[in-house]
């Protein structure tokens, strides 16, 4: 139940304990290096047999006693239990010769292995090392006791431990069988750049909570980072991002969240501030989404010729031109549009003005055949421009597509886009741009959301300092716009190459999608920080999860919603976590 | 550690031949195989030597001598959760190596050393075995009876190897060799009972059970246990008292059928006069090879008459040794006459033994002749 005074004051929270399960850490043997003829421990792994009534699960990490009193800690991969029966059929015989009934006296002799990777070794000192001492890969001797590593281990073995503060970003929890939840912080250098950057999640749809995932990661940078930072978000799905910055329904942030939050050190989780929400024109009414518009910064966005005309490529980039001409004809309007005038008088009169006027609305276009000829090409001119015309029709067909957008015309006034991101976004501002009515119309969302990718780079391009340093942009179901394939369309290729570069430019994409195998390696190959959620076990054995071992592989598959398995470029083992709610309103479905 | 200690106590057991005036040659790492091997079969050979020169075994329970019947059922198994019988089990176990041998004068004796150890195992109520008791020795065998060598060795303290000697001389004809490697085997035998005799913290009502036969005068002190063989010998001739008839035994345990056991038996002119035994099927035939298989020999002191109080405690012990047929050791050899817990017991035994190389290392490496 929400409790205000509970929130005010964190230390009065239950403990963790009382609401997840825990043990003691760090103090007690919890078993014993068991290295055999035909699994020896190694420079990367060992084996331990687990003392009875000690709870281990994989992902658990432990610590072992090595070199010069070094420690190894290791994080297990997998858990066995096996017996001295030699085969089923021993068991079989076992039970009478199969009478589920028949009990023996004597319990077989069992136990349980955990199977281990090496993660960190604490070292052995040295002065052939920058922080005095090296670390050591020799192989822990059998029977070596074993303990839970305690949060010091664990933050060592993830290299949280030379973390500066200020470089913090919460990530996730971690549950461990033992000890109370520990906080993983990842280096915001490798997720907002300019080390390493990009996010991209995965996983089956309504389990894996993947864009609960990044909405949360990204009200923590908000929140830490935000006086540098800022958003741009997409909603494609109903309503479920138009609503971020109000207070979640209550109860939805429930005690398990909260305590969660607190572990992170996020103290009381809000919704984001300072959102601005993007409507389309005439595809969604504002009014028919909040209660009282006035009380949020909600507005419409459109799109005028003087707008985009140098991104026809972009709304084209659906189409098969196996002959350039289409690319032909939007390249010289990007490049020449400011020369072209109507010199055709019938063509003039068709959408009434007079001849020389320059071309400016999407209807002057529509009408207009004056293209040079080394535009148009050697082929039929008129079949060449009634396919550009008829496509053009079809693409700017939607209500989003205007001749003027001023308040006059419209009633109201509709923003461009790319504006708004090259003149006003601030650090600390969230821009929410709906763009789920068009769910239907791939090319309409590619091309929205390919001018504010290249609207951003063009201003971080060419307007630094007014810039915030970063800016994160969170896009979902990132396979309808970056398909995997050879053939890219703009857009993918737009992605592709803020995939690329994009850390070096200040921004950071946060994408996620149902099968990683469905997107563009070249988007998660770029991405430092890569997540699985719960994921079926043949998606698991395609090419793109082969950054995940198998014993990693069969833990996903059992994952439950809100737990995941995060990789980052800086990180020595995946780790697993879980994290709280997004503390903003749902919509109420 | 411990291999310092062995390996200091071999070179004083040298030194003390060397001092006799005798050569140690020490046995070939590459001639000589790595462990003197054992009989295949132990409790048999065992058995077969006490029935050896009289065979004839009588009914102590009392059977019908006009109408006999041997074989007898004794109703279902008894679990742990109904009556927890058996509490202890003990097992022993042996590695023996061929040292080398000794030069004196003309001849030449060879000298073994065994690695003997002993474990029991106590069980709970839950079915979950724990280590009892364990025992660990290392014994060097010399064939002497008497003489100089003998009186130098014996005059030394030892701490980690005991030097042992035949006390009688074997049999003409009979390799020298393999009475040392049986002298172990009684040396084990003797450390089996001590540690039973021995076991802390046992109560009244918690039954022993020992791999083998109880066939000792210790043993036969020893209350609330029973001798378990998985493997007997054949050669025992029933008959029923005040009567003509007579059976052999391979007659009567095919004539069992699964939980039904023989009638109680003494031997009719024995050593031990107060050791009971009898058979009692595990396992029905049509699950096993032949009829011989499946079938343990139970041993019991019993002494005085027969009676219904006996008969009882024969009858729990059979019904909880039926229970004690799952989980079974399928398909290591035997794993039709072999309980579970003398199973474990087995392991663990075996398991505290030294690894063969390590133990060579220690007796043969590193040591020319002396």
């Amino acid at each position: 139940m929400h409790n205000e005074e509970l929130d005010k004051n964190g230390k009065d929270l239950p403990p963790m304990k009382d609401v997840l399960p825990d043990q003691p850490a760090g103090t007690s043997v919890i078993g014993r290096i068991s290295s055999t003829e035909r699994d020896p421990s190694s420079s990367s792994g060992f084996s331990f047999w687990v003392k009875r009534g000690v709870l281990i699960n994989p992902f658990d990490y432990v610590s072992v006693e090595n070199f010069e009193g070094s420690r190894t800690i290791g994080v297990v991969k997998e858990i066995l239990a096996p017996t001295d029966a030699q085969s089923h059929l021993s068991n079989y015989v076992s039970s009478n010769f199969g009478d589920t009934e028949a009990q023996g006296n004597t319990r077989r002799v069992t136990t349980v292995i955990a199977k281990t990777e090496i993660a960190a070794n604490t070292g052995v000192k040295s002065p052939h090392s920058r922080r005095g001492k090296r670390s050591v890969f020799y192989p822990v001797l059998n029977d070596s006791p074993v303990f839970f590593a305690n949060n010091e281990e664990v933050n060592f073995a993830l290299g949280m431990d030379v973390l500066a503060p200020e470089d913090r970003l919460p990530a996730g929890v971690i549950l461990r069988s033992s000890g109370e939840p520990l906080p993983l912080f990842l280096d915001r250098r490798y997720v907002l750049g300019p080390e390493g950057a990009h996010v991209n999640v995965s996983g089956t749809s309504g389990l894996a909570a993947k864009t609960s995932y990044l909405m949360f990661l990204l009200r923590l940078i908000m929140e830490r980072f935000g006086d540098k930072t800022a958003a741009i978000i997409f909603n494609v799905k109903q309503q479920d991002l138009l609503f971020i910055d109000d207070e979640p329904a209550p109860g939805f942030i429930d005690e398990y969240d909260r305590n969660l939050y607190r572990v992170l050190e996020f103290g009381e989780p809000g919704p984001f501030k300072n959102v601005r929400y993007f409507f389309p024109y005439g595809a969604r009414d504002i009014g028919s989404v909040y209660e009282d518009p006035s009380k949020k910064q909600a507005f419409y966005y459109a799109y005028t010729l003087e707008d985009v005309y140098d991104e026809l490529d972009l709304l084209f980039s659906e189409i098969e031109d196996p002959q350039f001409t289409l690319a032909s004809i939007a390249s010289y309007v990007a490049q020449d549009f400011d020369r072209m005038k109507f010199k055709n008088a019938a063509d003039a009169s068709r959408v009434s003005i007079p001849v020389g006027t320059k071309v400016k609305t999407w209807m002057h276009l529509k009408f207009f055949n004056d293209f040079p000829q080394d535009v148009i090409g050697s082929g039929n001119s008129q079949s060449i421009l009634g396919r550009f015309k008829r496509h053009l029709r079809r693409l700017t067909s939607p209500s989003i597509f205007v001749d003027d957008r001023s308040s006059g015309a419209l009633s109201f006034d509709a923003y461009y886009l790319g504006h708004v991101i090259r003149e006003s976004l601030r650090a600390g501002d969230v821009v929410v741009v709906d763009i789920q009515p068009f769910e239907d119309k791939i090319g309409t969302q590619g091309f929205i959301v390919g001018d504010i990718v290249r609207r951003l780079k063009e201003a971080y391009r060419d307007n630094r300092n007014q810039m915030p340093n970063h800016t994160v942009i969170l896009i979902d179901e990132l396979n309808r716009y970056v398909p995997s394939g050879s053939n890219l369309t703009a857009l993918g290729q737009e992605i592709i190459d803020l995939a690329r570069v994009g850390r070096a430019e200040g921004v950071t994409l946060f994408t996620a999608q149902q099968f990683r195998a469905d997107i563009h390696h070249q988007v998660y190959e770029n991405c430092a920080t890569n997540l699985v959620g719960i994921t079926g076990s043949t998606e698991l054995s395609r090419s793109a999860y082969d950054f995940l071992d198998k014993q990693t592989k069969a833990v996903v598959g059992s994952l439950d919603p809100g737990e995941m398995v995060l990789v980052n470029r800086r990180l020595k083992q995946p780790v697993r976590i879980v994290f709280p709610k997004p503390p903003y309103k749902r919509q109420e479905r | 550690m411990i291999f310092d200690s062995l390996a200091a106590s071999a070179q004083k057991i040298l030194d003390a031949i060397t001092e006799s005036k005798a050569t140690f040659v020490p046995a070939s790492p590459t001639d000589e195989p790595p462990v003197e091997v054992e009989p295949t079969d132990p409790d048999r050979l065992r058995d077969d030597a006490y029935f050896g020169d009289d065979n004839i075994c009588e009914t102590y329970e009392i059977v019908d001598r006009f109408n006999p019947v041997m074989s007898i059922p004794i109703g279902t198994p008894l679990s742990i959760s109904e009556d927890n019988v058996f509490v202890y089990f003990l097992d022993g176990s042996l590695r023996t190596y061929y040292w080398g041998d000794i030069a004196v004068s003309t001849a030449s004796y060879p000298a073994l050393a065994s690695e003997i150890a002993v474990s029991v195992l106590k069980r709970d109520e839950s079915g979950f075995m724990y280590p009892g008791s364990s025992r660990h020795q290392i014994i060097a065998i010399f064939p002497f009876t008497t003489g100089v060598i003998r009186g130098s060795l014996e005059s030394r303290s030892f701490d980690a190897i005991k030097p042992v000697f035949l006390e009688s001389e074997p049999q003409a004809g009979r390799d020298l060799r393999s009475a040392l490697a049986a002298k172990a085997r009684e040396q084990l035998h003797v450390l089996e009972v001590d540690t039973a005799v021995n076991l802390p913290d046992r109560k009244d009502g918690e039954w022993l059970v020992i791999d083998g036969d109880i066939r000792q005068s210790s043993f036969l002190r020893l209350k609330e246990t029973i001798g378990l063989a998985k493997s007997f010998s054949w050669k025992p001739v029933i008959k029923v008292a005040n009567s003509q008839h007579q059976f052999n035994l391979p007659r009567i345990i095919q004539g069992l059928k699964e939980n039904e056991r023989t009638p109680v038996l003494r031997k009719k002119f024995g050593e031990y006069p107060s050791l009971a035994f009898w058979y009692l099927r595990l396992w029905p035939t049509d699950r096993l090879d032949n009829y011989m298989q499946g079938v343990v020999k139970v041993e019991i002191v019993l002494e005085g008459k027969w009676s219904k109080e006996k008969e009882d405690l024969v009858t729990r012990l059979s019904r909880a040794l039926i229970a004690e047929k799952l989980p079974v050791i399928y398909p290591e050899r035997r794993w039709h006459s072999h309980i579970y817990p003398i199973y474990q017991t087995e392991m663990h035994v075996k398991n505290t033994l030294f690894s063969p190389n390590i133990m060579r290392q220690i007796l043969i490496g590193r040591r020319g002749v002396v």
